[in-house]
């Protein structure tokens, strides 16, 4: 390590974060010149957990891996299972299945939309869309019952229906959230603020990206056209019209630009599905203590911040013999690392959030000074608050 | 007709890596293909199909299956129609270990981490095969999802470290 060289651990955690994580950050004066992760501070050990509990049990558990991304657990982990058993399930429930993932896909972009805001320090922008975010929300709930786990998926099918005066208020919601984000859109196009924290920061190149196996919106933003709805098509995504987002400015502003994009795609997809939607059952009844016939099976599903995979393996018995799960921030963890080289420490914050950890309010920042073993801590709001200052001094 | 496109992939493989070095191979659907290769033909199977457009990897699975440990590479080839390819190979109970993929793949080496982590695998020349997702002060010898150690057990074993 060079004389001039100091590194900055940030994080781990914070008691509301959803996944803490620990970067130690090598810098140069104010450039960043590497980075490396720890992990595992939140490891619940879920898939261990899974292996002595019945399939139906292991829906409940898979639900709670992630307060964000709940229907896309579910999703990928209940057709996992139904391929392993030969269970066909009704059309109908395919098209809530998708109608949920998708509403879900709008309030994870919009909650990160508003954190990157306040990232850069653009807390109005920050405020406005979650107030917007709401109205989401308010769908979720109105379909589910639920603000966070929405329990829809089941094995067999779908918990709950979606009554006809229930897909006229989904459809005036709609009408306000792409209202809204148009006009988010239009902002994030012209607005300084955003274009001077964003543009040429935290690049990743389409060879890294591909090198790294990067995944969902990070992927999309440097060029790399992939995303599973397409590519794998799973319940009803291969009749549905809709486009591939990509980016290919391989930085944060790309990224911004690929959610907001994608919130709009997911507006006309909710918009089809309650259009297209056949009538029938909307669940094919299983024994809560069903046996699942000796297999192995790959399931994938895009959630809102990649690809996500769940491998099961059962012999035959109540409880699966191996429920494995990968969520796809851990696909990205690897990329952010590439990001952060060459950069400024007043853009670890920006940069970290890209990939959309939700990581951003890492509790303390500790700073060491190798040579003279100087020692000082910032907290995240601190170092996010240097980021801002910084940029105001210097552009 | 895409299962013909299937089985050319599973034949090619075979052909690089030699006919008896393949264990066994299905394709229970459109887009999903299992292949079992010989621990010592690893590399050899990963860099034909990295070649081959498999160069994505979802992730990699570790099933304790009694007598060794079953390593699946989740390959993936990326685009339009893709294939996600999980190639298999079993090694040692004890001593269990496998050649990094990470210098054909660098984005494995996060999940060499995870699997060497949670099943003990050991992955010779990773570049760093430090603690990912187990915690500093976690016990000695414990790799959680080998079924030996129960869940009592582990949790006995985390309570007395507690009192350290």
């Amino acid at each position: 390590m060079k004389e001039t060289e100091f590194i900055i651990p940030v994080g781990p955690q914070h008691p509301a974060l959803k996944e803490p994580e620990k970067f130690l950050i090598k810098v140069d004066g104010e450039y960043v010149v590497d980075a490396d992760v720890r992990m595992g501070y939140n490891h619940r050990g879920i898939e261990k957990a899974m292996e002595s509990r019945t399939y139906l049990q292991g829906l409940y558990l898979v639900e709670r891996i992630c307060g964000i991304c709940s229907c896309a657990h579910t999703t990928c982990y209940t057709q996992c299972i139904e391929e392993a058993m030969g269970l066909e399930i009704p059309e109908r429930a395919k098209y809530i299945r998708v109608i949920t993932a998708e509403l879900e896909r709008i309030h994870s972009h919009l909650l990160w939309l508003g954190i990157a805001a306040h990232e850069v320090g653009f807390d109005t922008l920050f405020f406005y869309i979650w107030r917007d975010r709401e109205v989401v929300m308010d769908l979720l709930e109105l379909i589910s019952g639920n603000r966070v786990h929405y329990a829809m998926p089941t094995i067999g099918g779908v918990r709950r229906d979606i009554p006809p005066e229930k897909v006229n208020e989904i459809k005036k919601g709609c009408n306000v959230l792409e209202k809204r984000t148009k006009y988010y859109k239009e902002l994030i196009l012209n607005e300084k603020t955003i274009h001077n924290r964003g543009d040429g920061v935290g690049v990743l190149t389409p060879k890294e990206a591909v090198a790294l196996c990067t995944v969902g919106p990070v992927a999309r933003a440097s060029g790399i056209n992939t995303d599973v709805r397409a590519d794998d098509p799973y319940l009803v995504y291969d009749e549905i019209p809709f486009n591939v987002i990509t980016y290919d400015g391989c930085d944060v502003t790309s990224r911004i630009l690929v959610r907001v994009d994608e919130v709009l795609e997911s507006i006309n997809i909710v918009r089809y599905c309650l259009d297209h939607m056949p009538d029938g059952p909307i669940r094919k009844v299983v024994s809560p203590l069903m046996r699942v016939p000796e297999a192995e099976v790959v399931s994938l599903v895009e959630a809102p911040r990649g690809e996500l995979i769940h491998y099961t393996r059962s012999n035959g018995g109540m409880k699966p013999y191996r429920h494995k799960v990968r969520a796809p921030t851990l696909g990205n963890i690897l990329a952010v690392c590439e990001m952060l080289k060459g950069g400024y420490i007043a853009d670890v914050p920006i940069v970290i959030a890209g990939i959309d950890p939700c990581l951003c309010c890492a509790d303390r920042i500790a700073f060491v000074d190798v040579n003279t073993d100087k020692r000082w801590v910032w907290t995240d709001e601190q170092l996010r608050r240097y980021g801002v200052k910084w940029y105001q001094q210097n552009s | 007709m895409e299962r013909e496109d299937h089985v050319k992939i599973v034949e090619a493989l075979k052909l690089d890596i030699g006919d008896e070095n393949v264990i066994n191979w299905k394709i229970p659907r459109a887009r999903r293909i299992f292949v079992t290769v010989k621990a010592d033909k690893l590399i050899d199977a990963v860099k034909h199909l990295a070649e081959n457009g498999f160069g994505h990897v979802t992730t990699i699975s570790g099933v304790d299956v009694g007598d060794g440990i079953e390593v699946v590479y989740h390959l993936t080839r990326r685009g339009r129609e893709s294939i996600t390819l999980s190639l298999k190979v079993k090694t040692d109970m004890k001593n269990s270990s496998l050649p990094t993929i990470s210098g054909i793949i660098p984005g494995a080496s996060i999940y060499e981490r995870e699997v060497h982590d949670l099943l003990g695998v050991n992955f010779k020349e990773h570049p760093n095969l430090a603690p990912l997702v187990i915690p500093d002060n976690w016990p000695e010898g414990i790799r959680p999802l080998l079924k030996k150690w129960k869940v009592e057990e582990i949790r006995k074993r985390l309570a007395e470290n507690e009192g350290d």
